[in-house]
């Protein structure tokens, strides 16, 4: 976010800060020390930083004037013009710097990182610093404030000016006051109303005790403070230190009896410096988790997307086999019908075998929907037995065409289970394939596959072993996720679906790359009775 | 995996699905046209030589091995086949892959019979053609052993287009000499004009 202004709008902007400049200068004209100019509180710092900041810092020359119109206007100080001058010049001149650097800095014109924050109370830190010294030198040059006093005038002026910088122009900065600020007072009301009443109560309770127990005390502040930076960030915890400095600067103006200000100073900027980079903190968290959920919601539809389409590739797949044979069936039948001599048995052979292909269409279909309807699962009494040898007998030709061999033992005891038999066969089928899959591919004299079913202790136990290449490591890990696979064309899909219909169906199943014919080993086992408060539905 | 004489161009059907491949070869056998099915390409790899005739209809998709698998075999095995790609509807990456590998053509599945036979009668006369051009160099390579090293020396000149005089001097023999050579070599390869001879030399494996 770029905030570009034109020409006339930054005479006008310019102008108004100058206004708003001697106003906040004359509000908080509280105590001054050494010199007139050098008073304990100075928010027309964020003032100026903001402003700098959002027209560009080679408008510090605005600052000088409003600075001058302040000490020679409003305060009519008695100094030598010489030293105002030349210390107004120098501190806009460090202003200027400093919104420069802020400037490059800042990307979005707002705080948004910790480190951001960290990085603007870094630079703020040295560049008041730096217009401090100039500032009180120049007075100290005219003889104004005495040699004597500088450390304490520097002290006094430094953390004026960076307490008014920190606190006020992250506030002011566009980009902050329309994100942060105006939503966060549009959160919960009541909550608002019992941080505000702390931030402004508090201070006047610990004024109204007696000044040596004052300042014990004050360090109380810092618990509204971080109540608020933790519920609204780093925008609401600095404008309850606003208003806290207000609260300060009225008993100033009230001539509460108050501790000695410099201890004040280090407080405001104790819970300032707190309140920017505790907020920075859990604004930073806030965005974090806010990034999390919406890349979250990507990925889920990104693979909602990719289920669908695998989808529609296998159903396409599926579907084209039959209907390639169908349409080239009834080519052929209207081809025999329309022959001079027709061959009526011939024909009537191929209208069946045409009926049997739209069959076998219809079935998957069927099969599809069986498998989707309602979660799936209907329960009959499956036989183990025959089903095996269904599944087994669909992979002849692969088996034939790849050279791998198969054995299937069904142990006696085998018989009946209630499952669903669509799903049982998807999973047996599933297993099979990868078995298929991993026997070829590897080139060994001997390829063979072996399906063997049991029952041990009370489970029915189905185990496939293949002489493949087994599983690595890196694959093992993860190979029930969904999406990972180590087929190049394979969608990844297969284990994770098997695994979830085995546990949808109260059992389990495992992998080892270490099976007794050299490669993989899958198991599937189902207890033979299901619980009874029907945890498959 | 029945296999028909070895006369007469045949369509070799490669598909794993049992149906797709029965309905393909009773719909090319009514169109007056040969075929031989197989469940996959292994099964064809094994009773294919360089003198099958006609053009290969192979599934894409298939276990084990491929259809690009298949036509990649048959390319290092220098068959001069044309193969056709049995593809599934929209599948444009292995199609333009299949076409980049010299497939001659593809059909879509499901197949729409006039665009079959379209398509495989095309293969068929791509095969022939192919067949006869290789006919004819084994031909031309026959006559051209007949000639002795001077004379297939004198030939590569002409064929270069250069002068009786420049041929001459080159082989450093007399012009007459090489008009004999041309008149022994043209009775040889049995030419009649100077044009055909070129044509022939052209022929010539260049080593």
């Amino acid at each position: 976010m770029k905030f570009e202004f034109s020409g006339n709008r930054k005479v006008v902007l310019a102008g108004a800060y100058v206004v708003c400049y001697a106003l906040l200068a004359w509000l908080t004209f509280a105590r001054p020390a050494l010199a007139p100019a050098i008073t304990p509180w100075n928010p027309q710092a964020g003032l100026t930083l903001a402003v700098l900041f959002v027209i560009g810092p080679r408008w510090s020359l605005a600052t000088a004037i409003a600075m001058f119109i302040t000490e020679f206007v409003i305060r009519r100080a008695q100094v030598s013009p010489v030293a105002v001058v030349g210390g107004s010049l120098w501190v806009a001149a460090s202003y200027g710097v400093l919104a420069a650097m802020l400037r490059r800095l800042l990307k979005q014109s707002m705080i948004q990182t910790t480190s951001e924050a960290a990085k603007v109370a870094g630079a703020s830190a040295v560049m008041t610093l730096i217009a401090a010294i100039g500032y009180v030198g120049a007075f100290i040059g005219t003889g104004d404030v005495s040699p004597d006093d500088a450390l304490r005038g520097i002290a006094r002026y430094w953390f004026a000016e960076l307490n008014g910088a920190l606190m006020l122009a992250p506030l002011l900065l566009p980009g902050n006051f329309r994100d942060g600020i105006l939503r966060s007072l549009r959160g919960r009301r009541a909550e608002i109303a019992l941080q505000s009443a702390l931030v402004l109560v508090l201070p006047w309770a610990i004024f109204a005790l007696p000044v040596s127990e004052q300042l014990r005390f004050f360090y109380l502040l810092f618990v509204p403070v971080i109540w608020i930076a933790l519920r609204w960030g780093w925008s609401g915890a600095l404008l309850a230190v606003l208003a806290i400095q207000a609260v300060l600067i009225v008993a100033a103006e009230a001539v509460v009896p108050t501790p000695r200000f410099v201890d004040l100073q280090v407080l405001m900027l104790t819970l300032c410096l707190a309140a920017l980079l505790l907020g920075a903190v859990v604004a930073e968290r806030w965005r974090t988790e806010t990034e999390l959920r919406e890349r979250d919601a990507a990925l889920s539809r990104a693979m909602r997307f990719a289920v669908a389409g695998e989808l529609a590739s296998s159903l396409t797949h599926e579907l084209n086999q039959p209907i390639t044979a169908l349409i080239s069936y009834l080519n052929a039948s209207e081809i025999l019908a329309k022959s001079p001599s027709i061959e009526e048995e011939r024909l009537r052979q191929t209208l069946r075998k045409a009926t049997h292909e739209a069959m076998r269409a219809s079935d998957v279909l069927h099969r599809l929907r069986n498998f989707y309807v309602g979660g799936g699962s209907r329960l009959d009494p499956v036989n183990i037995r025959s089903l095996c040898n269904a599944v087994t007998a669909g992979f002849a030709d692969t088996l034939r065409s790849c050279n791998v061999n198969m054995n299937l033992i069904v142990d006696d005891k085998v018989t009946l289970i209630e499952a669903d038999e669509t799903q049982f066969a998807i999973m047996l089928h599933n297993l099979i394939a990868n078995a298929v899959d991993a026997a070829a591919g590897q080139n060994s004299p001997e390829k063979r596959i072996e399906v063997r079913a049991s029952i041990e202790a009370d489970r029915l136990c189905i185990t496939v072993d293949d002489t493949g290449g087994g599983i690595l490591s890196p694959v093992l890990e993860q190979l029930f996720e969904p999406f990972v696979t180590s087929k190049p064309d394979g969608m990844g899909l297969g284990l994770a679906l098997s695994r979830s219909l085995a546990r949808a169906r109260g059992g389990e199943l495992f992998a080892s790359s270490q099976g007794p014919l050299g490669g993989a080993r899958f198991t599937i086992v189902l207890p033979l009775t299901l619980a009874k408060d029907g945890e498959t539905t | 995996m029945k296999r028909q004489s070895t006369d007469g161009p045949t369509i070799f059907v490669v598909d794993d699905d049992a149906a797709v491949r029965d309905a393909l070869s009773l719909l090319i056998s009514l169109k007056g046209m040969r075929a031989a099915v197989f469940a996959s390409a292994v099964d064809f790899l094994a009773v294919f030589d360089s003198n099958c005739r006609g053009c290969l209809l192979t599934d894409l998709k298939m276990p084990a091995m491929t259809g690009l698998e298949l036509q990649e075999e048959l390319r290092k095995r220098g068959a001069s086949l044309p193969v056709v790609m049995l593809t599934a509807h929209g599948d444009v990456a292995t199609t333009r892959a299949a076409l980049k590998n010299g497939a001659v053509d593809f059909i879509e599945k499901p197949v729409n019979d006039d665009i079959l036979l379209d398509v495989l009668l095309n293969a068929i006369r791509i095969d022939e053609e192919r067949h006869r051009q290789q006919h004819r160099r084994t031909e031309v390579v026959a006559l051209l052993e007949r000639l002795t090293p001077r004379e297939l020396a004198v030939l590569k000149l002409l064929t270069e287009g250069l002068q009786h005089r420049d041929i001459a001097a080159r082989l450093d023999i007399s012009p007459r000499t090489v008009e004999v050579y041309k008149a022994r070599m043209m009775e040889k390869l049995q030419c009649r004009t100077l044009a055909e001879i070129v044509r022939m030399g052209a022929e010539i494996p260049r080593d």
